[in-house]
């Protein structure tokens, strides 16, 4: 169990929504064109507190695209994205994380000059921990995610797989109600790929909170998530069970086509 | 043998603790003020130039530093401060004298330095803040450009604004106030600031802003709020700087708040280091002296044994070269990313040797 | 760090006390030997070096040679109290200071807060002075307003005129302030003034002022100014026809300016002397016919024997006070009744370290010749506000 679960609070986010309560986001029919061209057409995507929702697709699909829209980064051009029913589209990423959904970025962006634990507070203090808690936070989750030794040395120093990790952590520390990861495994080895995939099971399990992960590596999507949600072009191919993905003459052809 | 790896161990404590390299730093800094004030008024008044640069620069540090954005326009605090204290400071009766055309109000406020040091730092800290509400929501070069702007707006103001400024006369007559210890209270002042600042919750967010905008905005961190915050303290201590300039010269004019001190404070940051505040002190500290010992050399002043008297502009000259050789030679400033509250080095031959002195509370932390 | 410390520290090691009263006496001299300001301070400090060669080789001051330091304050307000302070700091026993208020005031604050009497090489601004820094600052020159004064009292005495149309330079303190004195002194005598025109001196065309005066048909024109753009001015005035008397400041005195504005005739202003051989104080003739044969060329303008003027004032001050203590100086200075100098008689109060009653030269130019055309004894002096 993560060291963390007991010192959250429901009155951090502001929300009055209990950590219990199963919330749902959605992306409704969301359309986004960058001048021309449709990056995304009338995609629509919803998953509840708990879901472990992996999202594939070929390069440029939309899926980077996808994730911008739910956290504020890229206005749809329509459509809509709903947070527990309220309307979304016009939040800014600050409101975003603030309503708890939270997300990494691909090669996982770390703050460089702070400390590994630095990076975790901020990831607390940003959403309106205080500097107390944000600590204690940040030092159960340092220590969690096995980044102990390297608390205080400057997060750039650090190895790409312990960078992952601790973009993770770093989002964790917002006490999200949805964790949207975007390709976490991008650039890890083997075994590092092996942790990272035992890292986002357990914070499935523990289900207070509901998980997207975009993904290249197959095994990981397979072995990982219950349904996946396949683009290709901006439009959705389909979405079912790792099965039925797999067994689907569609996605074999336009995504899946060597395996 | 004791002795040299008591030595050694006592190096290593310094290298691996902020707080052993602050406290003996601010010792040696009073120290020094101290010893070399009383050695004659020329250098007496070096030192004091050279403390009030230490404010400068470390009010430049606490915005550039910690939020990345470069600007141009924070000399415009220093001359709002210089201005704001003398209007506040020169007695009533030279004021008619000198600015019969000011307000009454004005004209007939006179209040003591103290009190006036504690305007400027409130209402200056408060203006800065207001310019930083439209020009923090810009980044990069955009930024920069914006504030420089501010900075030769300002200018234009100070020098058409003749019956409040005096215009492009010498503001005289300011009480001359600014000793040795006022200076070094108010660097340690602007020091103990400058880390309270980088420590505090703001200070945090704004550090994790510079380093990854995006991945900051992501988190929960509003961005422009910090930066605003942070171009208000930055504007009050230079606020301050520039009374304690106006009550260390005692008369001042427009062109004193322009480019050059805003390219030379810049200089200092840049060689000590843009986001360190040990980089900012030590920074400011070389290049004020390089700057005072060519100075002295190209007025024939001589320097000790030397008498060589360099041409006018030598002084320029050198310290463009010391900035671009830092820039191709360390970019990251002579003391690099090191801080005050860094606990531990980071790079891996770096690392803390287990080895710390048992007698030294400090260090063992 | 420490290592340049220690060298800057070394590098100073030379200050010694400027107070025994024997040996030498040191002035010390923190004006603009570069810069702008360099044609306005080297003339009147070189002319007072030549004077003190003289003086010196009959004795100096009290048996005491006169020795000079000189540092340079590159035309810089914050230069200006670094070289005041090195030059204190070698010993000076009195202080000299740049020809422009702005660049004189930081040395003067130096030399009040140090207690050293300073003195100003030719400003001519009251702001400068006992009611802005102290009681140790003071100017050997006559007031800006003083100029003013004197043309007007000489317009409305001595020529009768009536109507003066006045064009004023907003450009510069120095002859706004020249505007005023001229203004309140035409006015309190009843003058008329038909109007004010005010122009820049980078202004390159007056010509709507010009048609102004000729509709208007002053009998002068009082212009305050200085070249450049006084110069341009002149020559499209009288180039317009207009051939009315033109009155103007001692900031326009010399000759370099004439050959642009050429056969200008029915020109007036006023001067601390003639540099032309003609002025009614011999001594004045021969100190220019003396830097002549030293330096191979007249001065240029009469702003340079401000400099032989500063050394009389310093040299009856210390005789009468029988030291250079500066706080005795001042005390000495502040009762000084005219007392003679090369420039005229000149008069110090507790409020006024700066002439406000000394008699002026009125010149004239004819035919592009300047030469001295009387002497002007002011009937009612101006106040340090004009």
């Amino acid at each position: 169990m993560l060291a963390i679960s007991d010192t959250g609070s429901a009155t951090r986010t502001g929300d009055a929504v209990p950590r219990q309560h199963v919330a749902e986001l959605r992306a409704e029919s969301v359309s986004v064109d960058f001048g021309g061209l449709r990056a995304l057409n009338d995609v629509t995507l919803a998953l509840s507190t708990g879901d472990l929702l992996g999202l594939i697709g070929p390069n440029g699909a939309g899926k980077t695209t996808l994730l911008n829209v739910l956290t504020g980064f890229q206005r749809p051009t329509a459509g809509q994205v709903h947070l527990d029913g309220e309307t979304g589209s016009r939040w800014t990423p600050q409101q975003w994380v603030r309503k708890g959904v939270a997300r990494t970025f691909q090669g996982a962006r770390v703050f460089g000059r702070l400390t590994v634990r630095e990076n975790v507070e901020v990831g607390a203090v940003a959403v309106g921990a205080s500097r107390a808690e944000a600590g204690e936070q940040a030092d159960a989750l340092v220590r969690h995610y096995g980044l102990g030794e390297y608390a205080q040395r400057r997060a750039e120093t650090l190895p790409a797989g312990l960078r992952r990790r601790l973009g993770i952590a770093r989002a964790l520390a917002s006490q999200p109600r949805f964790l949207l990861l975007d390709e976490p495994a991008a650039g890890l080895n083997d075994s590092e790929r092996a942790e990272l995939v035992g890292l986002v099971q357990e914070i499935s399990d523990e289900g207070r909170c509901g998980v997207v992960i975009v993904e290249h590596s197959m095994p990981v999507i397979m072995r990982l998530c219950r349904r996946i949600h396949v683009l290709d072009g901006g439009q959705t191919l389909m979405e079912g069970t790792p099965e039925e993905v797999r067994n689907d003459p569609d996605v074999r052809a336009a995504y899946l086509g060597a395996t | 043998m004791a002795d040299e790896k008591r030595s050694r161990s006592v190096r290593s404590a310094l290298r691996h603790d902020g707080r052993a390299r602050l406290a003996l730093g601010l010792v040696g800094l009073i120290v020094a003020a101290e010893l070399l004030s009383n050695w004659s008024p020329a250098v007496e008044s070096f030192v004091i130039t050279t403390l009030i640069n230490v404010m400068i620069v470390v009010g430049l540090y606490i915005l550039i530093g910690n939020s990345g954005v470069v600007s141009f326009g924070q000399i415009s605090f220093m001359a709002l401060g210089a201005y704001m204290t003398g209007l506040i400071t020169v007695e009533a009766s030279r004021k008619e004298f000198l600015l019969p055309d000011l307000p009454g109000w004005l004209s007939s406020l006179h209040l003591g330095t103290l009190p006036a040091l504690v305007i400027v730092v409130v209402l200056v800290g408060l203006i800065a803040a207001l310019l930083g509400i439209p020009l923090m929501r810009l980044s990069g070069l955009s930024a920069s450009i914006a504030t420089l702007s501010l900075l030769i707006i300002s200018n234009v103001l100070i020098t058409q604004s003749s019956s409040i400024t005096g215009g492009n006369q010498t503001f005289i007559g300011v009480p001359v106030t600014t000793t040795t210890e006022v200076a070094l209270v108010g660097a340690i002042l602007a020091i103990f600031v400058a880390i309270w600042f980088r420590r505090s919750r703001i200070g945090l967010l704004l550090r994790a802003s510079r380093d990854d905008e995006p991945a900051a905005r992501a988190a929960g961190v509003s961005v422009t709020k910090e930066r605003v915050v942070a171009f208000g303290i930055s504007g009050a201590l230079i606020g301050l700087a520039g009374a304690f300039y106006a009550h260390f010269v005692g008369s001042f004019s427009p062109d004193d708040f322009y480019f050059e001190i805003t390219f030379t404070t810049l200089a200092m940051l840049v060689v000590g280091g843009l986001y360190s505040l040990e980089g900012a002190v030590v920074g400011a500290l070389l290049i004020s002296t390089i700057q005072e010992m060519l100075g002295r050399l190209e007025n024939g002043e001589g320097l000790g044994p030397i008498h060589a008297t360099l041409h006018d502009g030598v002084t320029a000259i050198v310290l463009a070269c010391i900035v671009i050789a830092v820039m191709i030679f360390r970019p990251s400033g002579l003391m690099g990313h090191r801080d005050t509250d860094d606990e531990g080095p980071a790079d891996e031959e770096d690392r803390p040797t287990p080895v710390v002195p048992a007698d030294d509370p400090e260090a063992a932390t | 760090m420490a290592v340049l410390l220690a060298g800057l520290a070394i590098g100073c090691g030379s200050s010694e006390s400027g107070d025994d009263d024997s040996g030498p006496i040191t002035i010390g001299a923190a004006v603009a030997l570069t810069g702008i300001n360099e044609p306005y301070d080297k003339p009147p400090l070189e002319a007072m070096q030549l004077a003190a060669d003289e003086l010196n080789a009959k004795g100096g001051i009290d048996g005491r040679k006169v020795e000079f330091i000189v540092r340079d304050m590159r035309s810089e307000t914050n230069q200006a109290a670094r070289a005041a302070n090195a030059v204190i700091d070698e010993g000076a026993d009195l202080l000299l200071l740049p020809c422009d208020p702005d660049l004189a005031a930081p040395g003067a604050s130096v030399g009040q807060d140090r207690g050293i009497l300073s003195f100003s090489l030719c400003q001519a601004s009251t702001r400068v002075g006992p009611q802005s820094i102290g009681e140790y600052v003071f100017t050997p020159s006559q007031a800006v307003y003083l100029e003013g004064y004197v043309m007007a009292e000489w317009a409305s005495m001595a020529k009768k005129w009536k109507n003066a149309y006045v064009i004023r330079d907003k450009s510069f303190t120095y002859t706004i302030d020249a505007c005023t004195g001229f203004l309140n002194r035409w006015k309190s005598l009843g003058g008329n003034v038909i109007d004010t025109a005010d122009v820049h001196n980078e202004d390159s065309s007056i010509a709507s002022t010009i048609t102004d005066i000729k509709e208007t048909n002053p009998e002068f024109v009082y212009i305050c100014s200085q070249t450049p753009g006084e110069a341009t001015w002149l020559r499209q005035i009288r180039a317009a026809g207009v051939n009315q008397p033109i009155l103007s400041d001692m900031a326009i005195d010399g000759t370099y300016w004439l050959k642009s504005v050429p056969n200008l005739s029915d020109f007036y202003y006023p001067a601390a002397a003639s540099i032309f051989g003609d002025d009614p104080d011999p001594r004045v003739n021969e100190f220019v016919a003396k830097i002549k044969s030293e330096t191979g060329a007249p001065p240029d303008t009469s702003y340079s024997l401000f400099g032989p003027a500063l050394l009389d004032l310093y040299k009856t001050a210390v005789e009468e006070a029988g030291t250079t203590d500066s706080s005795k100086l001042v005390e000495t200075l502040e009762k000084f009744k005219k007392v003679k100098t090369i420039v005229g008689d000149t008069t110090y109060t507790k409020e006024a370290h700066i002439a406000l009653d000394r008699p002026m030269r009125i010149m004239q130019i004819q035919n592009g010749k300047i030469s001295f055309l009387q002497m002007w004894q002011i009937r009612q002096p101006p106040t340090l506000e004009g």
